[in-house]
């Protein structure tokens, strides 16, 4: 019988390959399904307003805002927080908004299809004088005659917009595996085989795809974790040691915050925040999805933009995380301080000012350290909600809008990958909890 | 003055819950555009749900003798875009009716979306929690008895045991996949099957270490992030109602109550007590329903309600995606408070389809701690 290390080990190395054999499953189940319909490969094809090169569509923007006499940030306000462009849509002459109906085809499931048809309606009702509302109706019931229409929009404004990358980009970008010189490569593409692992939207490798996105949901959970762990080992220690007086406000805060979804949460956020900035005129500091890179502005500018593009959601996890954990620490200070050691340790004339710094918050901090990597990894796997909310380009947002079209290959990659973190953030946190003989001494 | 908080409290408790499970049940009495019609016909009543619009036409006419109409006369999905969009909460329509709490970018009543959303939300959760229950007691029980008294199985037991876990993998794999992904799978399913079978087998004396088999499986189950796959279910079967959504969530919340059920058993089958029933060798079933259930059955009923809660997130955060139930008929609130997505400028459609969520949850959240309380148990 096998026996510690080595037990763990090939625990370890089973429960690896069985979750590589699950995620296989699910993933290329996907494969399958990528060229069945028609109607979507033509929904498919690339986006006007989501070039993969984040400068180009940033000038995009910029020069969508100037023809239409906006600002770029009440631009961003009215149009980008909104998959649909909705509250500027009704404000804008008819030529735009056709514009803008090709972008909401893009986006539009079969939910969004009852805020498509009203603008829709709309046309037409430009169009053809009076329809009736019943009419209205009986076009978003009948899935054959939108599904027509949107293609109609789309091709129309394919012709206008000419939104495929230009040749020097997809030689750039044209990674195929299977035609590579790397014979590693060439093996992963054959056992992978199904497909080329090339995103079908954006044309290039999914894997370069993949490593620009992460870049944003990396940089979020990391600032995240360190200032959730930063303050509330500072508050929790603060409360345990009896200085807060208005501690248990703060807690009854966070028992309410427990009990709102994230999702909730960020949009109530969104909300505040523009009302607050947006509409009062004080800044544009801190809009959600505000991604301004542009070329004429140095690197420090633009990591200061990003960064600081970065602090609503930074709150919402600070918020949401601190509920969560500020509660575990004190509970695991007090479940520290009545250990019999501590308790001889006073009796030995310690400080417990003292006692506290010195020895249990070690205590605690390696039971919260060896938590951590199972916390990260579950961050960077549900970033998505966070991602959408503020239109961050991060990896979450990626599986959103590569769900919604159909991009399976994207798809396939973000769910092995995140599976695989999760499976990295469990073991490495039950190892570190073996080696430092955290909790009942479970094994993995 | 206890007494009188007490009896305060808890009559303020069911009469809420009353409320909440009339909105479940009926909530066609509390919001709808089909009032109830009576008419006298040769000296008998005759009751019948009818359209707005047909009543109006009837009314003229003088033909029903009464109507009774829903607290919220509207229609929770229909558009109704001649009644007015974004009305904030309290003002009134083109019809002149109010709108308690505002109308959509459809003119759709948000309270009438939020009632008939109370339906599908709190059924996905009950459907959820049911098969989660179902599947992880039977399961935990099987294997919390055989983690005392291990499993003795022959060599051709087990390649059944192991056919059957195989089978749908690689049915899907070869369908899908090319014949390198085949090699590859089952080079690696023969190392997995021979580190935890075979060699165990040849150590432990032909003993299946069912626990470790589980535990492997439920590890596999635990690094599958549960709000990626149920993402790609719905974008797979867009059409799924709530019956198929509560399914799937159960099962992705089955190893909860598996771990603490198969836990508690092997913690419980150790007992004296339940030992010498053992050597009566009465049915393992009956010790189970009869010994077993009572003491395990309040962590039951806790980790139930924790995990009702945490449906309930998922599904308003599939929902709010745009992801789960996307047939138009599906209305629940997260997928009310999916619209505050694209409009920012109406809070309405933000706050109160979110109060709703955040209200059950705390109540919830409560009751279970209460309940944590009670039983004196810690986690």
């Amino acid at each position: 019988m096998l026996r510690g290390k080595a037990k763990l080990f090939l625990y370890s190395m089973a429960s690896l390959f069985a979750t590589l054999i699950l995620a296989l499953t699910f993933s290329f189940a996907f494969t399958s399904l990528s060229d069945t319909d028609p109607v979507d490969s033509a929904l498919r094809r690339s986006d006007p307003y989501f070039e993969y090169d984040r400068n180009s569509y940033l000038d995009r923007y910029q020069r969508m805002a100037n023809d239409l006499g906006y600002d770029l940030p009440s631009f961003y306000y009215q149009i980008v927080p909104s998959s649909l462009g909705s509250t500027a849509l009704f404000s804008l002459p008819v030529k735009e908004r056709q514009f803008y109906l090709y972008w909401a085809s893009f986006y539009a499931s079969t939910e969004e299809f009852t805020c498509f048809f009203n603008y829709i309606g709309d046309l037409l009702k430009l169009y053809h004088g009076n329809l009736q509302e019943e009419t209205l109706w009986s076009i978003r019931e009948n899935k054959e005659l939108s599904k027509k229409i949107s293609i109609m929009l789309a091709g129309q404004n394919n012709e206008i917009f000419n939104c495929y990358p230009s040749e020097k980009r997809l030689a750039k970008w044209n990674l195929r595996w299977q035609g590579s010189d790397n014979r590693f490569h060439r093996l992963l593409a054959s056992i992978v085989g199904v497909h080329p692992l090339q995103s079908n939207q954006y044309r290039i490798s999914v894997w370069e795809l993949i490593g620009r996105y992460s870049a944003y949901t990396l940089l979020l959970s990391f600032l995240g974790i360190f200032w959730v762990v930063a303050l509330s080992y500072w508050l929790s220690q603060a409360i345990v040691l009896g200085k807060k007086k208005g501690y248990k406000i703060i807690l009854y805060f966070f028992d309410w915050v427990y009990a709102m979804p994230v999702f909730w949460l960020s949009t109530l956020t969104v909300i505040i925040a523009t009302k607050l900035l947006v509409s009062t005129g004080l800044s544009t500091w801190g809009l959600p999805g505000v991604f301004q890179v542009r070329s004429d502005r140095s690197i420090w500018e633009e990591i200061y933009l990003n960064f600081s593009s970065l602090f609503w959601p930074l709150l919402v996890i600070v918020i949401n995380g601190m509920a969560y954990f500020v509660n575990y620490m004190i509970r695991l200070y007090r479940e520290e301080g009545n250990k019999l050691y501590v308790q001889a340790l006073i009796s030995k004339g310690w400080n417990q000012k003292d006692l506290y710094k010195k020895i249990i918050s070690k205590r605690v901090l390696y039971s919260l350290a060896s938590l951590l990597p199972l916390v990260l990894a579950s961050m960077i796997s549900g970033s998505v909600v966070l991602e959408v909310i503020f239109n961050i380009p991060g990896m979450g947002f990626l599986l959103w809008i590569s769900l919604k079209n159909a991009d399976w290959a994207v798809v396939h990659v973000v769910v092995l990958l995140t599976a695989l973190l999760l499976w990295l953030g469990t073991h490495i946190s039950r190892l570190l909890q073996n080696k430092w003989s955290i909790g009942d001494g479970q094994e993995a | 003055m206890d007494k009188r908080r007490k009896f305060i409290q808890s009559g303020s408790k069911i009469i809420a819950l009353t409320i909440v499970a009339c909105l479940v049940l009926l909530p066609g009495w509390f919001s709808g555009e089909m009032p109830i019609v009576g008419k006298r016909a040769e000296g008998k009543w005759e009751f019948n749900l009818i359209k707005v619009n047909l009543l109006e036409q009837n009314r003229l006419q003088g033909e029903y003798q009464f109507a009774i109409y829903p607290l919220v006369p509207f229609h929770p999905v229909k558009a109704q875009l001649k009644e007015g969009k974004f009305i904030p909460p309290w003002g009134k329509g083109s019809s002149g009716r109010i709108h308690w709490l505002g109308t959509d970018h459809l003119g759709r009543d948000v309270l009438s979306g939020l009632i008939w959303g109370t339906r599908t939300s709190l059924s996905v959760g009950f459907i959820a929690v049911g098969v989660a229950l179902l599947i992880g007691i039977i399961l935990g029980a099987v294997v919390g008895y055989h983690r005392v008294y291990p499993l003795i199985l022959q060599k051709l037991e087990i390649s059944i045991v192991l056919l059957a876990m195989g089978i749908p993998t690689f049915l899907l794999l070869g369908g899908l996949g090319g014949i390198w992904l085949y090699v590859l799978v089952l080079s690696i399913m023969g190392f997995y099957v021979y580190i935890l079978f075979i060699r165990t087998l040849r150590k432990n004396g032909h003993r299946v270490n069912i626990e470790g088999l589980t535990l492997a499986w439920l590890n596999v189950f635990d690094s599958l992030p549960g709000l990626i796959i149920a993402i790609v279910f719905f974008m797979l079967y867009p059409k799924m109602n709530y019956l198929s959504l509560g399914i799937l969530l159960g099962i992705l919340k089955m190893p909860v109550f598996f771990r603490i059920i198969s836990g508690e058993i092997r913690h419980w089958v150790e007992r004296p007590f339940v030992m010498s029933i053992l050597l009566e060798q009465e049915r393992w079933g009956s010790i189970f329903i009869n010994e077993l259930w009572p003491n395990i059955k309040h962590l039951v009923y806790l980790h139930s309600i924790y995990t009702l809660a945490s449906v309930l997130i998922t599904e308003s955060t599939l929902s709010f995606l745009s992801l789960g139930g996307m047939t138009s008929d599906y209305v629940s609130w997260g997928k009310q408070l999916s619209l505050s997505r694209n409009y920012i400028g109406e809070w309405w459609l933000a706050v109160f389809p979110g109060l709703c969520i955040f209200f059950v949850i705390l109540y919830l959240r409560n009751n279970a701690k209460e309940w944590e309380n009670r039983s004196n148990y810690e986690f």
